[in-house]
């Protein structure tokens, strides 16, 4: 065993992280080299070093801030039952609704054969107990007991 | 039958039982940021973008495991995307000014020297920007294992690699602050090197 294999070990030496075998022969050898012997007590005292260094805590009101980012996020994130999640803004409410209006136009050209005619959901206009930035798509096929997509959160100066 | 909506039960239990964590771990996650960073500013911002990553990816927590593990790989991939997005990842030189704070190597000079070093501001600052000057993936290793206690196994979890990669960069980071503060202050630290 030379100095430069026994060099490459000796932080995970001193952290204990050698296995039986190699902690074995780094001890050996650091008792019988004194420039590992030096070089051994040197990174200790930087490991020590860093080690000490005193806990800094952020500002008093950094949790508040944290908090009131993660509800920010909340209010810009759709999160869809079962917790998928995923997140989309105005472009994606278009688009989002566009495929509601597609999939209900489908189901209901296919429900009703003895006209071939589609016909659009109706808007659905907030109902009553509702918050007033929920916006919902409510898709009014006679089987589906109604299909909602809300977003919630928007608020009226974005 | 709700196929989206932000105030499901589930939901509301989910940004609970994440708030919860929040508030038991954003003093440690800033500790560590400030170590990483420098600057109380940029670790409030990368604990805050931190938070805000693991809140949006929280159905990929698992409990049965540290959340500390968890934030701490996020808060890490985000802090070297960040550096590597700035092109900072190269280690600075000794002999330049900090590419970020312009400083050069002129502490407060101190004439004593006792043999075992003992913790002062200056030392925490000559430490500090020891750090700062260190290759970052050598930096995350040496925090995560000397500031946090991880063992090597979990700090290889964290940065996703192999515990030799880690070994080897926990050892040339200690040898690179060690050759820094030899440098900058000789008088005090030059009994670290033979």
């Amino acid at each position: 065993m030379n100095c430069n294999f026994v060099e490459s070990r000796l932080a995970a030496y001193i952290d204990g992280e050698l296995d039986g075998v190699d902690m074995l022969r780094v001890r050996s050898h650091v008792s019988d080299c004194r420039q590992c012997a030096f070089e051994l007590d040197s990174l200790r005292e930087v490991k020590s070093m860093l080690g000490n260094l005193p806990a800094r805590k952020p500002a008093d009101d950094f949790e508040l801030r944290l908090l009131n980012a993660i509800q920010s996020e909340d209010s810009r994130t759709v999160r869809v039952a079962r917790g998928f999640t995923f997140r989309f803004g105005w472009s994606g409410m278009a688009v989002a609704a566009a495929a509601a209006v597609c999939a209900v136009v489908v189901f209901s050209f296919n429900r009703h054969d003895e006209s071939n005619v589609a016909t659009a959901p109706p808007a659905v206009a907030p109902r009553e107990g509702f918050e007033r930035d929920q916006i919902y798509f409510q898709a009014s096929s006679p089987l589906s007991q109604g299909v909602t997509v809300s977003y919630e959160g928007i608020s009226s100066n974005r | 039958m709700i196929l989206a909506g932000t105030t499901t039960s589930a939901g509301e239990n989910s940004r609970e039982m994440f708030e919860s964590l929040l508030k038991r771990t954003h003093q440690q996650a800033f500790h560590l940021a400030l170590r990483l960073t420098g600057s109380r500013t940029d670790a409030e911002d990368l604990v805050q973008e931190a938070f805000l990553r693991a809140y949006r990816f929280f159905h990929r927590y698992d409990p049965s495991l540290p959340f500390t593990s968890w934030l701490y790989r996020i808060m890490t991939n985000a802090y070297i995307d960040d550096i590597r997005r700035r092109g900072k990842l190269k280690t600075s030189s000794l002999d330049e000014p900090h590419p970020e704070t312009g400083s050069t190597w002129d502490f407060p000079d101190e004439s004593a020297s006792p043999e075992r070093l003992v913790m002062t501001s200056e030392m925490e600052a000559e430490i500090q920007e020891g750090l700062n000057r260190m290759t970052p993936d050598f930096r995350v290793a040496v925090l995560l294992a000397d500031i946090e206690g991880f063992s090597y196994e979990e700090v290889a979890s964290i940065m996703k690699t192999s515990i030799g990669t880690v070994r080897s960069r926990i050892h040339r980071g200690r040898k690179q602050l060690r050759s820094f503060l030899v440098k900058a202050k000789p008088e005090k630290y030059k009994g670290m090197l033979e």
